[in-house]
C-alpha cells in the first residue's frame, strides 16, 4: 500500500517559535497548504493551522484600522494560537491511514522520521492523492 | 468515482442575510456539519464552523476587545461565505471535486442536477472516498497490532486512554489484525509480573497485578469484531513496549503521549516497526 513518503515535498513549510502570526501567514500564502510547522532548535512544537490564522484575524466588526490588526499580528506569536497535541506519523503510514487520521481529527498530521519533522500531511495533500489515484488507471 | 455515490444531502438552510450568531448556533446541531445557503431564493453556496470561525471575532482576546457584542451581531451568513460557491454536476468525477475544492481552497461543494441543487460534496467525504479506494485496491497488510494504553482514566493527560484504544482498535478492526493492548506498570516486581515467589509486599503487589488485569480487559469492548489480547509487563515503559513488540510481531505500534515527549521520541527511535503516536 502507497505511503506518506510519497505524499511530501522538498521542504516543509516551516516558521520559528518566535516568528509572528504574519510571518506565518506569508509562509502559508506563499507554499501553499493546510498548515504551517513550528519548531525550535530544529525540533518540531507544534502546528498553525490555516484556519486558526483566518480566525485570529478581527471580524469585519473591529474598530481597529486595517494597519492596527497588521501592527498587532505582527506582535503576536504564533505560540499564541498553535496546536501543541497533533497527531504525528511514521513516513511508512499507508496513505489511507494518514486520510482517516486527517478526516478524524480535522487537522493535519506530522510526519516524522525518527526525531526530525519530515513533512505535514492535511487536506490539501490527500485531495492530491485522491485525484493522481482517481486519473491513473487501476493495477492489473 | 462519480460523486453522486459520494454526496449528502444536508436538510438545513440559512439565508444569506441572517445573523451569523443564529446560524452558527444552527450548525452546531446539524449533523452534516454544514448548512445550504441560499440567497434570493437560489442555493448559493455552504456554510461551514471553519467559515463562521474566520469571519466572527477574533480568537486572540486582546484583538477580540475591538470587536463589540453590537458591532458583531450585525454580522450575518454572507459575510462568512468565502467567495463564490463550488458548484459541481451530479456526473463529475470525485477527481475533479477534489480538484475544484483544493484549487479554490473550500471545503464543500454544491451539488447540481441542472439547476436544481441535490446535495452536497465535503472533503472529508472525499477523504473517506480515498481511504476506500486505496485499501481496495491494495488489501491491508497490518496483521498484528500493539496498542500501549494506560487502564486509569487519570494517567496519559488529555487526548487519554479512550482514544489512544479507539483508534487502534479501529485501525485493528479495518485491517483484520490482533490487537494486543499493553499496560506496563513501572512500579511491579517482574518476578510477580511472571508468576513468581517473592519477598514481603509480594500480596500488596499480586492484588496492583490482578487489577491492572481487569481494568484492562474491562477496556475491550464487547462484540467488535476483532481478536484482542491483553497484557500486562512490569519495568520501563518503552523498554516493556518494544519486548512486547518484538515478541508478538507487532506491525504498528499505537501508543499516547505527548507529541515529542521523551518517551514518545525513544519508542519510535528504537521500535522495529512504524509507530503511531496520538
Amino acid at each position: 500500500m502507497e505511503t506518506v513518503s510519497t505524499l511530501l515535498g522538498y521542504d516543509t513549510p516551516a516558521v520559528d517559535a518566535d516568528a509572528t502570526l504574519v510571518d506565518a501567514e506569508t509562509v502559508l500564502r506563499a507554499r501553499g497548504g493546510d498548515a504551517v510547522a513550528v519548531e525550535r532548535g530544529g525540533r518540531f512544537r507544534g502546528l498553525v493551522l490555516a484556519d486558526d490564522l483566518a480566525a485570529a484575524r478581527p471580524s469585519m466588526a473591529t474598530t481597529l484600522t486595517f494597519g492596527e490588526v497588521n501592527g498587532a499580528l505582527m506582535r503576536i506569536p504564533v505560540t499564541a494560537i498553535m496546536r501543541r497535541d497533533v497527531a504525528t506519523i511514521a513516513l511508512e503510514t499507508p496513505i489511507a491511514e494518514a486520510a482517516r487520521l486527517v478526516r478524524d481529527t480535522g487537522t493535519p498530521v506530522a510526519v516524522l522520521a525518527g526525531d526530525s519533522l519530515v513533512g505535514l500531511v492535511g487536506p490539501h495533500d490527500l485531495l492530491a492523492a485522491l485525484e493522481r489515484v482517481e486519473e491513473d488507471p487501476r493495477p492489473e | 468515482m462519480p460523486i453522486k455515490t459520494l454526496m449528502r444531502s444536508p436538510s438545513g438552510v440559512v439565508e444569506a442575510t441572517e445573523s451569523l450568531a443564529i446560524a452558527t448556533r444552527r450548525l452546531a446541531s446539524e449533523p452534516d456539519g454544514c448548512l445550504l445557503v441560499r440567497n434570493r431564493g437560489r442555493v448559493v453556496g455552504v456554510l461551514t464552523m471553519a467559515d463562521v470561525r474566520a469571519a466572527g471575532p477574533s480568537t486572540i482576546p486582546t484583538l477580540a476587545a475591538y470587536e463589540s457584542p453590537s458591532l458583531t451581531a450585525h454580522l450575518t451568513v454572507a459575510d462568512a461565505l468565502r467567495g463564490e460557491g463550488v458548484v459541481v454536476p451530479l456526473n463529475a468525477a470525485a477527481a475533479d471535486v477534489a480538484r475544484a475544492l483544493r484549487t479554490r481552497q473550500q471545503r464543500a461543494a454544491l451539488v447540481a442536477d441542472g439547476a436544481d441543487v441535490v446535495g452536497v460534496v465535503t472533503t472529508e467525504d472525499l477523504l473517506s472516498a480515498l481511504t476506500e479506494r486505496l485499501e481496495r485496491d491494495s488489501p491491508p497488510r497490518l496483521a498484528r497490532l500493539l496498542v500501549a494504553v494506560s487502564p486509569s482514566p487519570t494517567v496519559g493527560g488529555g487526548r487519554g486512554t479512550r482514544t489512544v484504544l479507539d483508534i487502534g482498535l479501529e485501525i485493528g478492526r479495518r485491517h483484520g489484525a490482533t490487537v494486543t493492548l499493553l499496560h506496563v506498570m513501572r512500579r511491579l516486581s517482574p518476578r510477580i509480573a511472571e508468576g513468581l515467589p517473592v519477598g514481603g509486599d509480594s500480596d500488596v503487589q499480586r492484588w496492583r497485578l490482578a487489577g491492572a488485569r481487569a481494568s484492562l480487559a474491562r477496556l475491550v469492548p464487547t462484540g467488535i469484531e476483532t481478536t484482542v489480547r491483553t497484557a500486562v509487563r512490569a519495568g520501563e515503559v518503552v523498554d516493556a513496549v518494544l519486548a512486547v513488540a518484538a515478541e508478538t510481531l507487532a506491525d504498528l505500534i499505537v501508543m499516547g503521549g505527548r507529541r515529542g515527549s521523551a518517551l514518545v521520541r525513544e519508542t519510535i527511535c528504537r521500535a522495529r516497526c512504524p509507530v503511531l503516536a496520538v
